[in-house]
């Protein structure tokens, strides 16, 4: 990694600027189509692998909240009109949101790790999503689904997590100390 | 917090709390009764009660939905089951067969829900409004 060294030249990638932020979002999108190849499913509405948060942890982590927001809400409304419908990007903002907020608050209370952190996002985007469709569907029928949403977020979120520890223990320019990960 | 480098304790407890409210409202949905007897498949297209078949009787009926969706509900030997769907996901297809009550089939693109209620009456075979 020759990071430092290139950032004389005022083109650096600092980690947060508008040029690390686009690398992030793009990682993000190639990462919610690499999952969409996958099959994947469990013949439950809502459970997704969350390969996406991926991009999403490591930018909250070794930027801020907001920058990690943004490319959150960004890339779930790009992703949506790239391969998606309306449906699709009402069902994941809401997750998205409800994940990030979930994420952002089991980090600042600094009593969880980055595992911590990510298990609360898969749970939180799983129960996000399920409530947006049970408000589109308008039927409670889909709380049946609940538990199963429950626990595939803690094993996902938990993957998520270990990978995105690994990730950024390798990465350069992490604003986080390596032991709160 | 005791770090053991690889997870912190509230790490565990937070996941093993969630997985403990899991199981404790799949064990609650498990107590729903097989309703193979008296049960009823009622199909919900949004907030309407669209049609209601006894598990007891074969059938199959065909749904489309106003948006041009269509799903085909399949009822045999006490369970119900979606043989087939346009949409792209079908995740209504392999969703399985149910017959306790409780249990639901879910076509999101389409807004169509099917479920095990509790029937009342055997011998309706089609409730609409």
């Amino acid at each position: 990694m020759t990071e430092r060294a290139d950032r004389k030249d005022g083109r650096a990638t600092e980690s947060g600027g508008p040029a690390d932020l686009g690398l992030m979002l793009a990682f993000a999108l190639i990462l919610a189509y690499a999952e969409s190849l996958l099959p994947f499913t469990f013949g439950i509405p809502g459970v997704k692998l969350g390969l996406a948060n991926l991009a999403v942890l490591l930018t909250l982590y070794r930027t801020g909240a907001r920058q990690a927001l943004l490319v959150s809400m960004l890339r779930i409304v790009l992703n949506g009109f790239l391969f998606g419908n309306l449906y699709g990007i009402l069902y994941s903002l809401a997750g998205g949101l409800l994940s990030f907020l979930a994420m952002y608050l089991a980090k600042k209370t600094k009593c969880f790790s980055l595992l911590g952190v990510s298990i609360a996002g898969g749970v939180f985007h799983n129960t996000g999503q399920i409530a947006v469709a049970a408000f589109v569907v308008e039927t409670k029928g889909l709380y049946y689904y609940l538990p199963f949403l429950l626990a595939t977020g803690v094993v996902t979120g938990f993957l998520i997590g270990m990978v995105s520890g690994q990730v950024l223990r390798r990465l350069p320019g992490s604003k986080t100390e390596k032991k709160e990960l | 917090m005791c770090y053991n480098g690889f997870m912190k304790k509230s790490d565990m407890i937070l996941a093993g709390a969630v997985l403990g409210i899991a199981g404790a409202m799949l064990c609650l949905q498990g107590m729903g009764k097989d309703a193979e007897e008296s049960g009823m498949a009622v199909v919900y297209q949004g907030r309407d009660r669209i049609a209601a078949y006894p598990l007891s009787e074969e059938r199959t009926e065909e749904f489309l939905s106003p948006d041009g969706g269509r799903n085909i509900l399949v009822i045999s030997a006490g369970e119900a089951y979606m043989q087939d769907a346009d949409c792209p996901d079908r995740l209504c297809v392999e969703q399985g067969r149910i017959s306790r009550t409780g249990q639901t089939l879910t076509c999101l693109p389409h807004r169509l829900l099917v479920t095990i209620e509790e029937g009342e009456a055997a011998g309706l075979d089609g409730v609409t409004g």
